[in-house]
């Protein structure tokens, strides 16, 4: 392989659609994993507080729907997003790039409840027991006391999500949804520079990638000291 | 949890754009016409690909865009593309999320099983005509069938290529090479994992086109007129439309449309920006 | 027919964990003002006991009424039961999150009993008596075990309960730190707080308590004033632990 010639192509590919790796791409990209994110994060809040249900009824179809999405790959999620749900409720006449961030939402909401979950019951139990014992009620147990300790396990796992979904959006692709990878396809569909396309992808996902890690990290390395 | 639900749909509704799903009455004012949604994967110059100065549905070029467009005018609905990769769009169609696909499907015994085919149309002698492209240096030597005694010869899994390289290479001592999409064969081929790449002409134009050390050979398979033609798949059952569609296609032919398409298809491709020459919906040349 | 002078009282209380039954049927009443030591081998139920009292465990079976009401009962709001019931802990359970000042003034404030001024100003009072007022604006972690255990004590205290329940409070301390907690408890007690003890310190239990129970495998074997029971032990269960750790 010539790498020269593939630097130069690098050069041509990126002098000619960087606007369409950088401008519809990454915003696509980056509006996918908000949304899934930060929807998926609340819905996971209730999905967690659902688990940790005393009723046994609402733990059993909590716990199937946490292991179902965590058991099956994201991309048949998609499918079936794209594909199915649209005809059973054709009162939700949304288009496909919002199905697919409802796929990705309701993805993201299986995992990041679990962060939920494990970082509530990181926190020792015996601070339940002395708010309730001071006569708080559980409700205000979960927001005042448990939450508060909680969180600093749950940003960290939460940022690692983000950056997670950030690279899971790419199967959105699958529908030419107009996210970074979907860039990727288009160009390489329209030139047949295949390996030139994929670098230059990769690098911008690496940009997007490395600071979000950096930054959790910092933030971990805080709440360790505080 | 009312405002969580409210929320999350607020949120949806502003990142509604106008795609597929969405059926949102045109902007000009005219009375709303039904849509006709048909599925491609547009990463296959130049039957179907991307242009890349465009945006929204404008942006789907190529001769089966054409083709759809032409069928949707025919039909007088408002046409639809619905992009997705080459194995959703089968699966868009058994769901009946889209109306047909129209992405240079070829006759196999189990697609006639599970969808409803259209007749063939025919693209043009350069998507007829299969050939092998190269490196360059190579180019000159494959010749005829029997200069591939010996080598490599990478084809797309499940394609006719496959089948070509089967049957008139590999009895003359040939290797066949099988890859998932063309463009990781064309990363093989550069790479040296195998010699040649069996093509459609005019994909194999598109891509040397593109890649300054690739060219198309002399060499030309054998072909048998029915296997190569593209259909369209519609869904199984759709006998009507099916009808309907077999209709435009002899129409189209009759017209001499094909040729015409392609030639514009195949300019936008090999010419990689295609800012100077783009077509709207009616045709006419737009920008 | 309720007894003003009863705080709390227990009738026929059973609780399990899985197969161990660890509360076989406790008849048990509190009086007002009155200072209960429990004392006995591990595993014999005495942290389990303290800890149905105020419904943290939950009974299978028996009832608890706490100034007159069984608590047991659906519908009863236990939120509101526990707040005239301070627990002090073995682990301390401080909010490691809040400053000194706020791990007291939350509950009282959240529970709408005082306005964030008045917590203050008695959070400030009650430190001063237990020797923590210059913490007052320390977190949790800077504390040593015996700092902790007396401002988890003090927290107990600003909801200003009727009934104090200790669960082996100095269990978890060093050695050295132990009299600093006991001190405090004393003096809480001699000002008259009824106070449920759960303890290992023997001595401590005899001289503060207004009656000892000693339990055993589910139920209370003996009770008693405190000289009477260590001096003169009735049951050979009795006189086998007190023989262990006398």
């Amino acid at each position: 392989m010539d790498l020269g010639l593939v630097c130069a192509n690098i050069v041509k590919l990126w002098t000619n659609y960087w606007h369409i790796y950088l401008i519809e791409g990454v915003l696509t990209t980056l509006k996918l994993t908000v949304f899934a994110v930060v929807l998926g994060a609340l819905l996971g809040v209730v999905v967690a507080l659902l688990k940790m249900s005393k009723s046994k009824i609402v733990r059993f179809f909590i716990t199937a729907y946490i292991e179902i999405i965590r058991g099956t790959p994201l991309l048949l999620q998609l499918m079936l997003f794209y594909f199915v749900l649209p005809q059973l409720i054709p009162v939700f006449d949304f288009n496909e790039f919002t199905w697919v961030a409802i796929a990705l939402c309701i993805n993201s909401s299986a995992y990041v409840s679990e962060i939920f979950r494990s970082g509530i019951q990181s926190v020792d139990k015996g601070q339940t027991e002395a708010a309730r014992s001071l006569g708080l009620s559980s409700g205000q147990t979960m927001l005042r006391i448990v939450m508060p300790q909680a969180i600093k396990n749950i940003l960290p796992a939460l940022g690692n999500e983000f950056i997670m979904m950030l690279k899971e959006t790419s199967l959105a692709s699958t529908f030419f949804i107009g996210d970074l990878m979907t860039s990727h396809a288009i160009v390489k569909g329209a030139t047949f520079l295949m390996l030139e396309s994929l670098i230059i992808t990769g690098a911008i996902y690496l940009c997007m990638t490395y600071p979000l890690s950096k930054l959790v990290e910092a933030f971990e390395r805080k709440m360790k000291n505080a | 949890m009312k405002k969580l639900l409210a929320l999350a749909l607020t949120l949806a509704l502003s990142l509604s754009m106008a795609a597929c799903g969405s059926s949102e009455p045109a902007a000009s004012g005219e009375p709303a016409k039904e849509t006709l949604k048909v599925a491609i994967s547009p990463d296959f110059a130049p039957m179907e690909f991307v242009d890349l100065s465009k945006t929204g549905q404008d942006q789907y070029v190529g001769f089966d865009v054409s083709l759809a467009k032409y069928i949707a005018a025919e039909m007088g609905k408002e046409l639809e593309i619905c992009p997705m990769s080459f194995d959703a769009c089968q699966v868009a169609v058994s769901t009946g999320k889209v109306d047909m696909s129209i992405s240079g499907f070829s006759y196999t015994p189990e697609r006639a099983e599970n969808y409803n085919l259209s007749d063939y149309y025919y693209a043009g002698d350069n998507e007829t005509e299969q050939t092998v492209i190269a490196l360059k240096e190579n180019a000159a030597k494959f010749t005829s069938a029997e200069s591939f005694a010996g080598v490599k010869v990478g084809a797309q899994t499940a394609s006719l290529q496959e089948a070509l390289v089967n049957d008139q290479l590999v009895p003359l001592g040939a290797e066949l090479v099988i890859f998932s999409d063309i463009n990781t064969g064309v990363l093989q081929l550069k790479k040296g994992d195998f010699e040649a790449i069996a093509v459609a002409t005019g994909n194999g134009d598109a891509i040397a086109a593109n890649n300054p050390e690739i060219a198309v050979t002399d060499f030309t398979f054998e072909v048998d007129e029915a296997a190569e033609n593209n259909l369209i798949l519609l869904k199984k059952g759709a006998d009507e439309l099916t009808e309907q569609v077999n209709q435009i296609l002899a129409k189209a032919y009759d017209a001499g449309l094909y040729g015409e398409w392609y030639a514009e298809a195949e300019e936008l491709a090999g010419i990689d920006t295609a800012a100077d020459v783009s077509y709207d919906e009616d045709g006419n040349v737009a920008q | 027919m309720h007894n003003t002078n009863e705080i709390i009282k227990t009738v026929d209380l059973h609780k399990s964990f899985g197969k161990l039954h660890v509360l076989q049927g406790v008849n048990e009443t509190v009086k007002k003002g009155e200072v209960v030591t429990v004392i006995g081998p591990s595993g014999g139920g005495k942290s389990t006991f303290l800890r149905c009292l105020n419904l943290l465990e939950v009974p299978e079976k028996g009832q608890i009424f706490f100034e007159g009401t069984d608590i047991t009962q659906k519908g009863v709001n236990i939120d509101l039961h526990r707040q005239k019931m301070g627990m002090v802990f073995q682990n301390f359970n401080v909010f490691p999150h809040l400053d000194v000042c706020k791990n007291i003034t939350l509950t009282p404030v959240l529970t709408k009993k005082k306005s964030e001024a008045e917590a203050e100003e008695m959070a400030k009072e009650l430190l001063n008596r237990v020797g923590l007022i210059d913490k007052l604006h320390e977190m949790p972690g800077k504390l040593s075990g015996g700092q902790k255990q007396r401002l988890a004590i003090v927290r107990a205290l600003a909801m200003e309960p009727d009934v104090m329940l200790f669960d082996e409070p100095t269990s978890a301390l060093d050695p050295e730190m132990v009299g600093e907690v006991l001190d405090v408890i004393k003096d809480l007690v001699k000002g008259g707080m009824t106070s449920v003890i759960v303890t290992h310190e023997m001595r401590f239990a005899r001289e503060v308590s207004d009656r000892v129970l000693f339990m055993a495998e589910g139920n209370v074997m003996e009770s008693g004033k405190p000289a009477d029971m260590f001096d003169n032990p009735q049951t050979p269960r009795f006189k086998e632990f007190l023989s262990k750790v006398l």
